[in-house]
């Protein structure tokens, strides 16, 4: 277990409940996904397990270590996380803006693996031949792939990647999925948030189900992605049906009625 | 070529204008080209101009990265009118001018002018591109009031005009003005080359920064504070001189690009041959009259300031 977060609850401003008593655990080397209607706090959970938000009761510990304990430095060695708002100011370069992902390497050791990992992180996500292009200059899905890589290069055991398929379209989709198997595969934990859930039933290996501020359900992905869990998450029925798809690999297709 | 490689050319080209300009700036005049003249009036000046363009151009890059905004300027921003403020204040109580006392003055002025600005155009955990510039207008305005006041009960009004301080000049740098502004521009452009890299990434946002391991608030609040010594130390001694914070980085980000490193010691240097520019055309332009050096470098400033401001709201999509 690399993660757990145990009775969590977060207050937003004005004192509404965005998390109500949340417990949960991460095992290493695990994709975990994040899933549920808008609203229901998956932004949060995400924010508390990245270390990023502060919870207003509760503890959520990284190796067994309280996260607030990690100064931001550390933090960011531990592990890496892919937001929604990408703007970067100024004509940045993609090589500019993934190197920024080797920042928290800055005066160690693995200052010397640098150049390796960042091009192994553009390589893998297909960013190497807009290396000198400014990255306001790119569409969207490519700037996408560029934050992509920078999140790979800070090489963190611990990856959050917040809805990392918003902007791609079918054959980027494809990418990404081979990418973060890539990452699993190298012994990486990964907690992925998604709206895509057929995508997501392919990919993860456990699901986190949220519904109205709390945890609906936790687990392996096939115990979680049924009809009665998303049905009642969602608030609609909601009919789960497992396929293989051509790469033999099992696949929800989830349909609201 | 590589940007580096532009950075070298554009670093040693800059240099060398700045060497000629030194030269010109000694040896032309409304007076003779004696040694005294030289010495204890010519030498100064242009020292001071040297320092005021180096603080001036490395303070809009602290205040354009670490606000994420390509319009600030310290003008702009209302931090050169919170140091004058400071100054005349400073003055009113008996310390003389282009002393260090009155350039403490002027840090505390343009430090609180700071906050404000900063304070207000807070929301939703970011700073706002235009409201920073509204605040700016209002703190400016704030800061010209106070100074007329102070200027018409006190006989500070005889040295040092209102329009010596809104539109700037070094007609009173001497030594001892060079004296009492060069030790903050030295801290101010240390502190800025060691917050360079981190600047770099605040491009990304104070969330995306952050999850990058950057400590955020004490970034922007060391790079605010060295923007603001670079400011105070000049206006102290010359008065509010706009846009030149504005238009010299904005130049320098065209040909290297935005990495702050580079583009600190390129518009420091860039910055001083730019004033020093300015204020030998305003000294030998309509000689022996002389005009203001602010208003120089407004002609030039305020269309690229247009410029940047239809930029900035394309991209945006509007404001209202």
């Amino acid at each position: 277990m690399i993660l757990a977060a145990r009775s969590c609850t977060v207050l937003g401003e004005g004192g509404q409940l965005r998390l109500d008593a949340v417990s949960v655990e991460v095992g290493q080397g695990e994709i975990y996904a994040v899933i549920g209607p808008n609203g229901a706090g998956k932004s949060t959970l995400m924010g508390i397990l990245s270390g990023m938000q502060k919870v207003d009761s509760g503890i959520v510990e990284f190796n067994s270590r309280p996260i607030r304990d990690l100064n931001v430095r550390e933090l960011a060695r531990a592990r890496s996380v892919l937001g929604q708002d990408l703007a970067v100011s100024f004509g940045f370069t993609v090589a500019e803006v993934v190197a920024w992902g080797r920042a928290p390497w800055r005066g160690t050791d693995r200052m010397q693996e640098d150049d390796s990992v960042m091009e192994s992180a553009m390589r893998a996500t297909q960013v190497t031949s807009l290396r000198d292009r400014p990255i306001n200059q790119l569409s969207g899905g490519e700037r996408k792939r560029v934050h992509i890589a920078r999140v790979i290069a800070q090489d963190c055991p611990l990856m959050f990647f917040d809805e990392p398929d918003s902007d791609l379209d079918l054959i980027g989709n494809n990418e990404l999925d081979a990418t973060l198997r890539g990452l699993q595969q190298r012994g990486r934990t990964l907690v992925v948030s998604s709206h895509n859930l057929s995508w997501i039933s392919g990919l993860a290996t456990h699901v986190i189900l949220m519904g109205e501020h709390a945890i609906v359900g936790a687990g392996p992905t096939k115990e979680i992605l049924t009809s009665e869990l998303l049905s009642n998450a969602y608030g609609t029925a909601i009919n789960v049906q497992w396929t293989s798809d051509p790469g033999g690999r099992d696949i929800a297709m989830c349909t609201s009625c | 070529m590589t940007r580096a490689g532009k950075a070298w050319v554009l670093g040693i080209a800059l240099t060398l204008i700045l060497i000629v300009l030194v030269a010109i700036s000694l040896r032309f005049g409304s007076a003779g080209a004696d040694s005294v003249v030289i010495w204890n009036i010519r030498l100064p000046r242009t020292i001071a101009a040297i320092l005021v363009g180096i603080g001036l151009a490395s303070a809009g890059v602290l205040l354009q990265g670490s606000l994420r905004n390509p319009l600030a300027d310290p003008a702009l921003v209302g931090v050169s009118a919170g140091a004058a403020l400071g100054a005349v204040l400073g003055a009113a109580i008996g310390l003389p001018f282009n002393s260090i006392g009155v350039t403490t003055a002027a840090v505390v002025g343009s430090s609180i002018a700071m906050a404000v600005v900063v304070w207000v155009s807070r929301g939703n955990g970011r700073i706002e591109v235009v409201t920073v510039l509204l605040a700016g207008i209002a703190v400016s305005a704030f800061g010209a009031a106070v100074i007329a006041i102070v200027s018409s009960m006190s006989d500070l009004a005889g040295v040092r005009s209102m329009t010596f301080w809104t539109t700037g000049s070094f007609a009173l740098s001497n030594w001892a003005g060079v004296n009492s502004m060069w030790p903050a521009v030295a801290i101010g452009v240390v502190l800025a080359f060691y917050l360079a890299p981190s600047l770099d990434l605040l491009a990304l946002g104070d969330e995306g920064a952050y999850a990058s391991g950057i400590p955020v608030s004490r970034v922007r609040t060391l790079a605010l504070f060295a923007a603001v010594l670079l400011t105070a130390a000049g206006v102290a001694v010359v008065g509010i001189i706009a846009f030149l914070g504005l238009v010299v980085p904005h130049a320098i980000r065209l040909v290297v690009g935005p990495a702050h490193r580079q583009l600190l010691v390129l518009s420091a240097i860039g910055g001083a041959v730019v004033l020093l520019l300015a204020d030998t055309i305003a000294r030998l332009a309509l000689s022996p009259v002389e005009i203001p050096v602010g208003s120089v470098m407004a002609i030039v400033g305020a269309p690229v300031f247009f410029v940047l401001l239809g930029r900035a709201r394309n991209r945006q999509g509007g404001w209202a």
